[in-house]
């Protein structure tokens, strides 16, 4: 399938905070209560459309193990966004997000679009971080923020594609540089002038939800 | 041969800084690196972002990065295949058998790395064919697994029983109920490959790749990624210094690993025909 660009994300965050349930919401709409414990680092993909382009998204979905910390840092290079995610009923996850964001910002681009996620909106009664906390925290640390609910499916599209419409953006603006495939995006074949015959495809179904 | 002394002395100086300078280093290595006195190994290791640029970090570096591996050996071989032997019995339960068709049974995600396995054996058995090296035992085995007495099932071990087991399943579908023994007796053969309590250096990367594939799920085993890591193992297992042979299992598992996160889009399988993988 055709696309414009090619985003690579990452999501990362404590175990147990709904980083798989995220990922499972936003490319197969579906929600599943017990999700295995997350080895090392999975895979889902996702064609959405901004500003009629068509982008695919790449997304890596991490582990929150502590042990596989090395293994999942070796995702941060290359991708131009990162869903850091935490759990509104758990503090200590929301504790461990300074953690997480030096993590992310030695490992990765300097230009990364951070989104932050407080999940499990939907959990309200056992609610243990204030969604004004995560919003100070997101300001104070320059980055995008949200509320969502994995099972609910609230929010869930707009964490995606609101960080890739920062990331298309920058582009637009000229912060990235996208000929430099470490920032983690990649021009389609709609823009390659090397590929003709892709042109003609392009203008086809306007499906929100197509996996590769 | 003074020029190369010169060049060999330019190596050990730059390596011997308080700190390297990445620059000069990418510069010289450009053109060439010798293998004497580890200098291949050890520029390896700081290109690929294994060893920081401080020297002085190199030993608790290492020492934490070889531990990590050794844990991954532990959760992905050893335990996993200790179970099999000790509770033989109470692991067909019920609940849970090999013909469970529940995705998230264990017998299923067992016959799942099976598949994977038999592919990640066939690419390793002939890895670089023009070397006898991959053949020959390595002097550094994984002590608790070639350890006979724990009967730990090794990935060698398992890829056999799966071979045969597939054989089975084509006598059945060509009807022959009788089992062929000289074609048992032949596959058996073939897969005995050293003496009890010895490893080749191919089951050495065999088990490297393993451990990669079950912690990057979302990649999978691609072929070629043989012939990535083979280079990487022998610079390693074949330095002068025996440190650096003793551990070149772990040192090459991470510096795989980090290699693949610029190349890994060529061993994606989803981006195949796409303008990013493989096929366009």
């Amino acid at each position: 399938m055709s696309y414009a660009y090619l985003f690579k994300y990452i999501i990362i965050g404590d175990t147990g905070v709904g980083k798989s349930c995220l990922l499972l919401q936003f490319t197969d709409k579906r929600f599943q209560p017990v999700h295995d414990l997350t080895i090392g680092v999975e895979f889902g993909a996702r064609m959405i459309t901004i500003d009629g382009k068509q982008i695919k998204l790449q997304i890596w979905d991490t582990a929150g193990q502590e042990s596989f910390r090395s293994i999942t840092r070796s995702y941060y290079r290359g991708a131009a966004g990162a869903l850091l995610v935490y759990d509104i009923t758990r503090r200590d996850t929301f504790n461990h997000l300074t953690t997480w964001l030096e993590d992310a910002r030695q490992h990765s681009s300097s230009n990364m679009v951070i989104m932050l996620i407080g999940n499990k909106s939907d959990l309200e009664a056992r609610r243990d971080v204030k969604k004004e906390e995560g919003e100070a925290f997101a300001r104070e640390h320059g980055l995008i923020f949200m509320e969502t609910s994995a099972k609910t499916a609230a929010n869930v599209e707009e964490a995606f594609i609101n960080t890739a419409k920062e990331i298309y953006q920058k582009i637009q603006d000229g912060v990235f540089d996208i000929n430099n495939e470490a920032n983690g995006i990649k021009i389609g074949p709609q823009h390659s002038l090397t590929n003709p015959g892709m042109s003609s495809s392009s203008g086809g179904g306007n499906q929100s939800s197509g996996c590769c | 041969m003074a020029n190369y002394r010169t060049r060999l002395y330019q190596f050990e100086n730059e390596l011997s800084r308080d700190i390297i300078d990445n620059k000069r280093l990418r510069k010289l290595v450009f053109s060439g690196c010798p293998s004497e006195k580890s200098v291949r190994s050890n520029c390896w290791k700081v290109l690929l972002n294994y060893l920081p640029l401080e020297t002085k970090e190199w030993e608790e570096s290492l020492d934490r990065q070889r531990k990590a591996y050794h844990q991954f050996v532990e959760e992905m071989i050893l335990k996993p295949g200790t179970k099999k032997y000790d509770n033989n019995r109470t692991d067909v339960t019920l609940e849970d058998h090999p013909l469970n068709p529940n995705p998230d049974s264990q017998w299923s995600q067992f016959f799942r790395d099976n598949e994977m396995l038999l592919q990640i054996d066939k690419d390793c058995r002939r890895l670089c064919p023009d070397l006898s090296f991959f053949q020959s035992a390595t002097p550094y085995p994984c002590k608790e697994l070639v350890n006979s007495d724990l009967m730990i099932e090794t990935l060698r071990r398992r890829v056999e029983q799966t071979v045969l087991k597939s054989q089975n399943v084509c006598k059945n579908r060509s009807g022959i109920t009788i089992t062929d023994f000289k074609k048992n007796k032949k596959t058996i053969d073939d897969y005995v490959v050293l003496a009890e309590g010895e490893e080749a250096h191919w089951e050495v990367v065999e088990r490297i790749l393993f451990i990669y594939v079950k912690l990057n799920p979302g990649q999978g085993y691609v072929q070629g990624m043989n012939e990535i890591i083979g280079p990487i193992y022998y610079t390693f297992a074949s330095d002068s210094n025996p440190d650096c042979q003793a551990h070149a299992e772990a040192d090459s598992f991470w510096c795989f690993t980090n290699l693949m996160s610029e190349i890994r889009d060529n061993f994606i399988k989803h981006l195949d025909d796409t303008v990013c993988g493989i096929g366009e």
